[in-house]
């Protein structure tokens, strides 16, 4: 399990216990966090549910091409922590992930 | 008694629904869904879950979402019937709904292979579809995959990467003829001939029966037999209803059919769209569209004036290793450039029409894809000088006009 911690915009945190391979985009929909649409279904074709990484326990694999991509061209303010969350899963390798929603997100 | 009424609860419907309580929160919407899961994204036939595990719906929105949103959603329930002088929907069940306003977002269905015998091939649609699939590919050993369609190249693609023995019969001279440039069809299909796909081009299928797939070139037999031939759109109720239909339901670029108090998003609808009147199957389209709609209806509600919807439309397509992205609309007609690139697996097709870029289609080249969403977003007519000026590259052109 890895504990996975969303901050709204509105600053109130959901934690919510991820089971090895759900990815946070879809935890946060089934848990009713505020901010993260996810329109395109997790194929990483948009950037609605963009989140900024604050904290993690645990090795967290690095942004893919696509991911990059679709960072640099769809997000207006890219921070060196900003993450497609549909390309993050819960893992061994991580026990403990705190990401941030950024306001106005779609 | 409902503001708004939605009949389909698929991406379109959702965003309809969506988008109405966040422009207005006073609003009632109900919110009407023939299937009893809750509403889901349409699976991504690419993705590996599907094909060795049961999928797990993906939910486009939390359970509790819709009773937050002041959204009542029915499930399992049928619409019979639109009366639009009285402005009232008839359920199956026979409750009837009055609205002020009506979004028919009924989406579409899997075409039936229009042949003898065309119901033993398996089709793939809904998630009742592929909860199926998964079991299914996983006991088959030879698949027989029918269109060579986003949908039939997805499927092919993806039980290859399980290592079953795939062959997939095309209609056409190479896949996806209709839908990408013809170069880089061409180009798709050796790809996938390379993995070890049997791909049959200008394969007629004349009929299906015990002994399997009767075509021009012979008979093929598999023990898993898909078929992938398109959708219609599902415009019965509008029909009954007198709406005026081409193809789809005729709405105009506010996506007002020819009733005022109706409205038609998604799948099912046919809109203006450079010049001609077309439907566009796509998430993309689904969900900006509703989202138009559903500003244009709270627009209408507050007296404020419409805005056109005037979408970039972008569609794609996992393949195996291969991501295919396309935006604009395609024009297999217009002329074709193909832009330097580094490897045969990378690709982008430019599309000109009167010398102005009105398409791009890219294979494993997300960079341009993007850039090409945002350069025909632009109101700067793109043409080859100008592509050519910035070393082929439109990510680079479009930071240059930005």
């Amino acid at each position: 399990m890895t504990l996975v911690t969303f901050i709204q915009a509105d600053g109130r945190s959901v934690d919510v216990q991820a089971k090895q391979g759900e990815h946070l985009m879809k935890l946060a929909l089934d848990n009713g966090v505020a901010g993260i649409t996810g329109a395109c279904g997790g194929s990483c074709m948009c950037a609605t549910c963009h989140v900024l990484v604050e904290q993690i326990n645990g090795q967290l694999g690095a942004a893919g091409e696509m991911e990059v991509e679709i960072l640099d061209m769809e997000v207006d303010e890219v921070f060196d922590n900003s993450r497609l969350c549909c390309q993050i899963s819960a893992s061994a390798a991580i026990e403990s992930i705190r990401v941030r929603i950024p306001p106005n997100n779609d | 008694m409902a503001d708004v009424v939605i009949i389909g609860a698929g991406h379109a419907g959702v965003a309809a629904a969506a988008q109405l309580h966040k422009r207005d929160a006073n609003l009632s919407i109900c919110l009407i869904s023939n299937e009893q899961p809750l509403p889901y994204h349409r699976p991504p036939l690419s993705k590996k879950a599907l094909f060795d595990e049961l999928l797990p719906l993906e939910l486009l929105q939390a359970e509790g979402f819709y009773q937050a949103q002041n959204i009542h959603l029915q499930r399992g329930a049928t619409v019979t019937h639109i009366d639009r002088t009285q402005r009232q929907v008839t359920l199956a069940d026979g409750q009837v709904l009055t609205y002020t306003q009506l979004i028919i977002a009924t989406g579409s269905s899997l075409r039936p292979m229009p042949v003898a015998g065309g119901e033993r091939a398996m089709g793939v649609y809904n998630y009742a579809d592929i909860q199926q699939l998964g079991p299914r590919l996983q006991a088959a050993h030879n698949i027989l995959v029918i269109g060579g369609g986003f949908i039939g190249c997805e499927i092919a693609a993806g039980a290859l990467k399980l290592g079953k023995n795939v062959s997939l019969l095309v209609s056409g001279p190479r896949l996806l003829r209709k839908s990408i440039a013809p170069a880089m069809g061409e180009q798709v299909t050796q790809l996938h001939k390379h993995s070890g796909m049997h791909i049959h081009t200008n394969c007629h299928v004349s009929h299906l029966d015990d002994d399997g797939v009767h075509t021009n070139q012979g008979v093929f037999s598999g023990d898993l037999i898909i078929a992938g031939v398109g959708a219609n759109p599902n415009i019965e109720l509008a029909k009954q209803a007198g709406l005026t239909i081409d193809g789809g339901i005729v709405v105009d670029a506010f996506g007002q059919t020819s009733d005022t108090h109706t409205y038609a998003v998604g799948d099912v609808a046919s809109m203006p769209l450079q010049g001609k009147t077309q439907r566009l199957e796509s998430i993309q389209n689904a969900n900006d569209q509703a989202q138009s709609v559903a500003n244009n209806i709270v627009s209408h509600r507050q007296n404020e004036p419409a805005r056109a919807y005037n979408p970039v439309p972008w569609f794609w397509s996992d393949q195996g290793d291969l991501k295919l992205q396309m935006a604009g609309l395609n024009d297999v007609s217009a002329e074709q450039k193909i832009l330097a690139s580094d490897s045969d697996t990378r690709m982008t097709a430019v599309q000109f029409s009167k010398g102005v870029m009105t398409g791009v289609d890219t294979l494993n080249m997300p960079g341009n894809h993007l850039a090409a969403r945002k350069l025909l977003a632009m109101s700067v007519d793109i043409t080859w000088d100008m592509v050519q000026d910035h070393n082929q590259d439109l990510k680079q052109l479009f930071k240059k006009l930005r």
